[in-house]
């Protein structure tokens, strides 16, 4: 069979480009030709991975080879044979021979790899291979092919990995704990809280007749000083509305008298008129404002009422926020009403069946969605309302009209200003009319006015004053008289069985204590309201892991996988906890499997390669390295060495019972019966490795390939021994024809052919003449193999 | 899938894991490198198998 080569590499390889078609071809030629690359190339071509153990060598070739054409021809079965390899897109690693090798044509038709395998088969024997070479061979090509499937493997593995993690996720495995406990906690807290509130309920009863006590008793030493003053500011203010009238009087006479009719004359009067009418609106509002601000306990001055319905209004605002949080049903009826709404619209538009949504990858039409909505809406009418949520629907209640009562003081307030300015304003245009008219005005008239002036403002402030003092007198004990409020203290004080002095310490001590139990009643609604908004994301995460592991396309898989153990939204909660807790448990367990296939199976192949390393170093085995492995290499080696050809060989015909790489020997009994054991290394002597080449030359069989050729490589050494012609007579009457249709000897150049032609000149012979031609040419030479050569 | 080279490392893997000692810190599962080398990463068939395995050790 003739083999040509045809290949550009770079970075230094070099490839012998043709081995002739001889039956027992001599291939002689330089180091570093590619002599022994074009045998490797041939076993690649006929499926043999010679580079199983050989990584680097392997990357540095699928780097630098660059395409290659080899082809075959003078062969059985075909005309010829034809591989194109495409080394750069070979496998990083050197994994078994497949349909990355390139491509295959038979007389020019495109074929399968297979087709070529029952063409040629090409083995190469080197020269070279001891026994423990070959086991350390054998070891290592197990390690590579571990690290092969560990590299094929981890994406793959990775990606299921990321999957289960995804899974794990879904699981909402930080809502579990708060799922269970928030109910617990919210329990014992509302327990603590009304326990508190009854502390702070019995706190102010006990507050509340000590407090009456106190105002009594302020009552009793204020009372006679405030009815005293009333009595003064009420004299005091008829004094002032006589004295009013009479200078009215007065003024009408002057101006009857001394004015005549004018414009600004009429206009002053006019302002008089509206200075009556404004300082009555003036006392009115005022009234009013000061009864609003009894009323609701609050300031009647427009700054502090700002700032206080801005408290109120974020008090109020945070009780329906709590609301909402507790209980969504009112928040979730008003959107479901809206929506209701809107779907109605689009029935009575007609487009009942086109589709409003997507959900889980399922159409939803609008009649679906408005069919849903109505009946979420008579189910969160029905929706009962739990004993905090009725509280709080109370406190919001009596915030809200606290807020419209601070409103409608605060209106009153900005009416009673309002009358101010418009009263102050009125009389700085009457102060200007009377300078305009100063000039032909009588003098009294002036002093008149300014005097009028004077009392009425007086009045205004009487008033008030006397309006507070009623209202001081109101608070202090109502209209009863002192005695009658002595009496009412006396009685409080026996039944507190306390004396006058004791009831303001008293009263101190319980509201500190009043202060601390509201203190402590703040915290505790707090922290319920925390525990409410955990529980309800707690919720939230569990309703959309189930709802998602139940329906999503994304988990029918896992549906599938568990068949019955799926969490499902129409199962009690407790239940799915507990199915979502297995499941949890069970992606652990799968996601640990998963890494430990991942992470262990490179540290086996390193474990496989330590045992190559320390048997072809002869050293012993790493204590790390599994003794299974090192019991299932023995087991397998034996089995590998268990052939007719190498019993004959090397062990006398004797039986193999076994290797033990622990001492690197090889034991077998012999035909007499006597056990022998002997170290590896003693298989490694001339005489051995000779006998063991012929008895793997022997082991190579019968092969169904129509074309076999035995390449022998790494011969120097017989060439040196003088066994060359051994070995040549033993494939000539052993090998060729029977075991294979070829057998090509690959040598080291033996002697300096073109100087011993040079030398020669014309007496040189042909022989001589072509391999000077051929190694000048080509570095090698390839001729029929000649037995005396 | 070169089933040859599957049940090779899967040989190798269970002498390992038979001898593997309880201070192994990884050992891989023979089995499931059977499982994955059979089945594309796209199938959840590998992972369908480990989950109902889990679930039924717990049971």
């Amino acid at each position: 069979m003739r083999f040509q080569i045809s290949a550009n590499p770079g970075r230094g390889i070099r490839v012998i480009p043709e081995i002739p078609a001889f039956d027992l071809c001599h291939v002689e030629g330089r180091n570093g030709v590619g002599k022994s690359l074009a045998l490797r190339l041939l076993e690649l071509c006929s499926g043999v991975q010679p580079y199983a153990n050989a990584v680097a060598e392997w990357r540095s070739l699928r780097e630098s080879l660059g395409s290659v054409i080899v082809t075959a021809t003078s062969l059985v079965g075909a005309e010829r044979l034809e591989w194109e390899l495409t080394p750069n897109e070979w496998p990083k690693r050197p994994e078994r021979v497949d349909d990355w090798l390139g491509q295959v044509t038979v007389d020019g038709e495109p074929q399968s790899l297979d087709r070529a395998y029952g063409l040629l088969r090409f083995s190469r024997i080197a020269g070279d291979e001891t026994l423990t070479r070959t086991i350390a061979r054998q070891v290592q090509t197990n390690a590579e092919l571990v690290y092969t499937w560990a590299e094929r493997l981890s994406p793959v593995l990775s990606n299921w990995d990321v999957e289960l993690r995804n899974l794990s996720n879904e699981l909402a495995v930080d809502a579990w704990d708060d799922l269970e406990r928030a109910p617990l906690r919210i329990e014992e807290l509302g327990e603590e809280l009304a326990s508190r509130e009854r502390e702070y309920e019995a706190l102010v009863g006990e507050l509340a007749p000590l407090r009456r006590a106190l105002q009594l008793r302020r009552a009793c030493e204020e009372v006679p000083a405030l009815d005293e003053r009333a009595v003064s500011a009420a004299a005091e203010l008829v004094e002032n509305e006589q004295r009013q009238q009479e200078l009215e009087a007065r003024r009408s006479e002057l101006l009857t008298e001394a004015m005549t009719a004018g414009r600004a004359r009429d206009r002053l009067d006019e302002m008089e008129r509206l200075i009556t009418h404004r300082t009555k609106r003036v006392r009115n509002a005022s009234l009013r404002a000061t009864e609003l601000a009894a009323a609701s306990k609050a300031p009647s001055t427009a700054p502090e009422l700002t700032a206080l319905i801005e408290t109120e209004g974020r008090h109020r605002d945070a009780l329906v926020l709590e609301r909402t949080r507790l209980d969504a049903t009112p928040a979730l009826r008003t959107v479901a009403e809206r929506l209701a709404e809107d779907l109605d619209q689009a029935l009575d538009r007609g487009l009942a069946n086109e589709v409003v949504a997507v959900v889980d990858n399922r159409e939803v039409t609008v009649h679906q969605l408005a069919d849903g909505v109505e009946r979420q809406l008579e189910a969160l009418s029905k929706q009962p309302v739990d004993e905090r949520t009725a509280e709080l629907d109370a406190e919001v209640g009596k915030s809200t009209a606290h807020l419209q009562a601070l409103s409608e003081l605060a209106d009153a307030v900005r009416r009673a200003d309002r009358a101010r300015e418009l009263l102050d304003e009125a009389r700085r245009e009457q102060q200007s009319l009377q300078e305009e008219l100063a000039a032909d005005a009588p003098k009294e008239y002036a002093a008149l006015a300014s005097a009028l002036s004077e009392l009425r403002e007086d009045e205004l402030h009487l008033r008030e004053t006397v309006q507070q003092l009623e209202r001081d007198r109101e608070a202090l004990g109502g209209r009863r008289a002192v005695e009658e409020i002595r009496a009412e203290l006396s009685e409080l004080l026996r039944e507190l069985d306390l004396n006058v002095d004791e009831v303001a310490p008293r009263i101190r001590v319980l509201e500190e204590d009043e202060a601390a139990a509201n203190h402590e009643l703040e915290r505790l609604r707090d922290d319920l309201a925390s525990e409410g908004e955990t529980l309800a994301a707690a919720r939230a995460a569990f309703r959309r892991a189930i709802a998602a592991l139940a329906r999503s396309a994304h988990w029918e898989w896992l549906r599938q996988a568990i068949n019955g153990a799926a969490p499902d939204p129409s199962l009690d909660v407790q239940v799915n906890l507990e199915r979502l807790r297995a499941l949890g448990t069970a992606v652990d367990h799968a996601a640990e499997r998963l890494n430990n296939l991942r992470n262990g199976l490179p540290g086996v192949g390193r474990q496989i390669e330590e045992l190559a390393n320390a048997i072809d170093s002869r050293s012993s085995v790493p204590a790390r390295v599994s003794a299974g492995l090192v019991r299932h290499f023995e087991r397998e080696l034996l089995s590998a060495f268990d052939q007719p050809e190498l019993r004959t060989a090397l062990f006398n015909r004797g039986q193999l019972s076994r290797i033990d790489l622990d001492q690197m020997t090889i034991s077998w009994t012999a035909a007499g019966g006597d056990l022998r054991t002997r170290p590896f290394e003693a298989f490694s002597s001339g005489e051995r490795v000779f006998a063991y080449t012929r008895a793997r030359l022997e082991a190579l069989g019968a092969t169904p390939a129509q074309n076999h050729v035995v390449a022998l490589d790494e011969f120097g050494a017989y060439v040196a021994r003088d066994r060359l012609d051994e070995l040549v007579r033993f494939v000539e009457h052993r090998v060729l024809g029977e075991l294979a249709t070829q057998v090509v000897i690959v040598l080291p150049l033996a002697r300096d052919y073109v100087r011993e032609r040079e030398r020669a000149g014309d007496s040189a012979d042909s022989v001589l003449k072509d391999r000077a031609r051929a190694i000048l040419q080509q570095g090698y030479f390839a001729e029929p193999f000649i037995a005396s050569a | 899938v070169p089933l040859e080279e599957v049940s090779r490392v899967k040989q190798l893997l269970t002498a390992f894991a038979e001898a593997a000692g309880a201070d192994e810190a990884v050992v891989p599962d023979p089995t499931l490198f059977d499982l994955a080398a059979e089945h594309d990463e796209r199938d959840h068939r590998v992972l369908a198998t480990l989950i109902a395995d889990a679930l039924s050790d717990q049971r």
